[in-house]
């Protein structure tokens, strides 16, 4: 650099060298320089805007987070994560973790294919019996397969109360026409069957009947009576594999009361009169899978498919639905000692009981919803269904008294909500080894009840508190060795006057 | 614990909450309503 100057009057030109210009770095990273006594402007953006500030040895820039990510299925929202989170969606069904067909990303859509559900495998006719007759809504008519077995005595007994004119045709090339009330008796001779022989599950060989009936004005049919005639011996049938019948005059039909089919796989019942008794008519089906029932028609329900029914469903192989619209004769036992492991909604809206209801029916899982909105007593209604899941819901009415034991021993229930208990006067042991037992809700509950050993939380207790009535009397809830016994709110319920004893 | 015998069995407890506010616990061992603080199960003819 150089300056003109005026030494006394001598202009001399001076040369001189000024500082060097700084290299200005940020973080390392040479971003320019400035000239020695000059200045640079280094710009700091945050997304293209000036941001930050000098915090005395450094310019801090803080950024606000991302917000967190909405998680949703199907359009559904299910929850929100933490943004930079990971996401692990775990895909299952009752049988365990599921592995996805393919995962594909597109944009922040994942699509999931799973793969196809099995469809499900009902009971199949075994392809070797012989074809039933048609039977069908309007054809008036009964059809029935019966073994005839090898090594067994063979006895088919058939009573029909009648005012028409009607036939038994017995399969084996033989007919009977019916006089009204007489119990007729068939014994059937293995060698002359002509059809096919099989061989049971007991490596037992069987031949087959296809027996046919016309059902015009029928009223009664008993196939299950027994026979004492001198020749043949006290007989039970036992023989009956696969029974239709369409009969719009039958108010009593009797296939396993008296003796008892317990080879019957298949009950297809089309049509009734205008009801049907069940006093027990259909018991010890032990073998049954498929039952197509008038339920809505079931008028006299005692004991009715009581004592080791099948694990049977309905034609579609959807669990029973039993819609007992008309059933105000109630008896006990309908389904208890049952081997059914599903079950739809029970919808009893006139019974006055259900008694021992499903009693002991080991094997049971799953049951619907139940309207018991007419029951007084649910004593016993489920007692003993130890392999009984999920939260029972019964609709119940101020008509109820009793819950007696209503799902003692059912070690695996979830819940229990009973709609209305304001009358309710016996609760004695109504969830007596309920172990699993996480929700009850008993509506206006007024007595006392011992909730004790179950697994219910502080909160599911506050709730079961909330749920009760104002203490007729003094009354003491017993909720002891429950996960939140000792930090449960019990002055909901002593503020209802009942006294609370914990452990 | 808090004991009672009623119908042939001894109840326990270690809480007790009644109605009018009063709560039997380890630290207020009262008898009230047949329940009685015992360090160990009485025999029967021991029920007050």
């Amino acid at each position: 650099m150089s300056k003109v100057i005026d030494i006394n009057g001598s202009i001399r030109t001076v040369t001189y060298t000024t500082g060097s210009p700084a290299d200005i770095t940020v973080n390392s990273v040479s971003v320019g320089s400035a000239p020695s006594g000059g200045s640079l402007d280094i710009v700091v953006n945050l997304d293209g805007s000036p941001s930050g500030s000098w915090d005395g040895d450094s310019w801090e820039i803080t950024s606000d987070p991302f917000p967190d990510t909405t998680l949703q299925v199907n359009g559904t929202t299910e929850g929100t994560v933490a943004s930079g989170s990971t996401v692990d969606i775990q895909l299952s069904d009752s049988g365990g973790v599921v592995t996805p067909t393919s995962v594909t990303q597109v944009g922040n859509d994942f699509q999931v294919v799973l793969p196809d559900a099995a469809a499900p495998t009902g009971w199949v006719r075994p392809s070797g019996w012989l074809a039933l007759d048609t039977v069908g809504v309007g054809t008036e008519n009964f059809s029935g397969l019966f073994a005839v077995y090898e090594t067994q005595k063979n006895v088919n007994t058939i009573q029909i109360t009648t005012s028409g004119v009607n036939t038994i045709n017995w399969g084996d090339g033989t007919t009977q026409a019916v006089t009204s009330s007489v119990l007729y008796t068939k014994v059937y001779d293995y060698a002359t069957i002509t059809s096919p022989v099989l061989v049971d599950e007991a490596g037992l060989n069987y031949k087959m009947v296809v027996v046919n009936i016309n059902m015009d004005n029928v009223t009664v049919l008993y196939i299950d009576r027994n026979t004492t005639a001198t020749v043949i011996g006290n007989t039970r049938n036992l023989g009956w594999l696969d029974i239709a019948v369409d009969c719009s005059t039958i108010t009593t039909f009797s296939p396993s009361g008296q003796g008892f089919s317990v080879l019957l796989q298949r009950l297809l019942i089309y049509n009734v009169g205008a009801f049907i008794n069940g006093i027990p008519a259909f018991i010890q089906l032990a073998a049954l899978k498929v039952l197509k029932f008038p339920f809505e028609k079931l008028q006299s329900a005692s004991q009715t498919f009581t004592n080791n029914l099948g694990d049977c469903r309905d034609e579609n192989n959807l669990p029973l639905n039993l819609n007992l619209t008309i059933n105000t004769v109630s008896g006990a036992n309908v389904l208890s000692n049952s081997h059914l492991t599903e079950l739809g909604n029970i919808t009893a809206p006139l019974r006055n009981s259900f008694q021992t209801f499903l009693f002991n029916s080991i094997l049971l899982k799953k049951v619907g919803n139940i309207d018991a909105s007419a029951a007084s007593n649910l004593a016993s209604t489920f007692s003993q269904s130890v392999k009984l899941t999920g939260i029972i819901n019964v609709t119940t009415s101020a008509t109820l008294t009793s819950i007696n034991n209503v799902i003692g021993g059912c070690f695996l229930v979830d819940g229990l909500i009973i709609s209305d208990c304001t009358n309710v006067t016996n609760t004695t042991n109504a969830v007596n080894g309920c172990k699993n037992l996480k929700t009850l809700i008993l509506t206006g509950l007024t007595r006392d009840i011992t909730v004790d050993d179950c697994l219910m939380e502080a909160t599911e207790i506050n709730a079961f508190f909330t749920s009760l009535g104002i203490a007729v009397g003094n009354r003491t809830i017993f909720i002891r060795r429950n996960p939140g016994s000792a930090t449960c709110d019990t002055t909901i319920a002593t503020g209802k006057g009942f006294t609370v004893v914990i452990l | 614990m808090f004991y009672k015998f009623e119908n042939n069995e001894w109840l326990t407890a270690l809480e007790i909450h009644f109605p009018d506010g009063t709560i039997l616990s380890s630290s207020n061992r009262i008898g009230k309503d047949g329940w009685k603080w015992y360090d160990e199960q009485p025999y029967e003819d021991e029920i007050i």
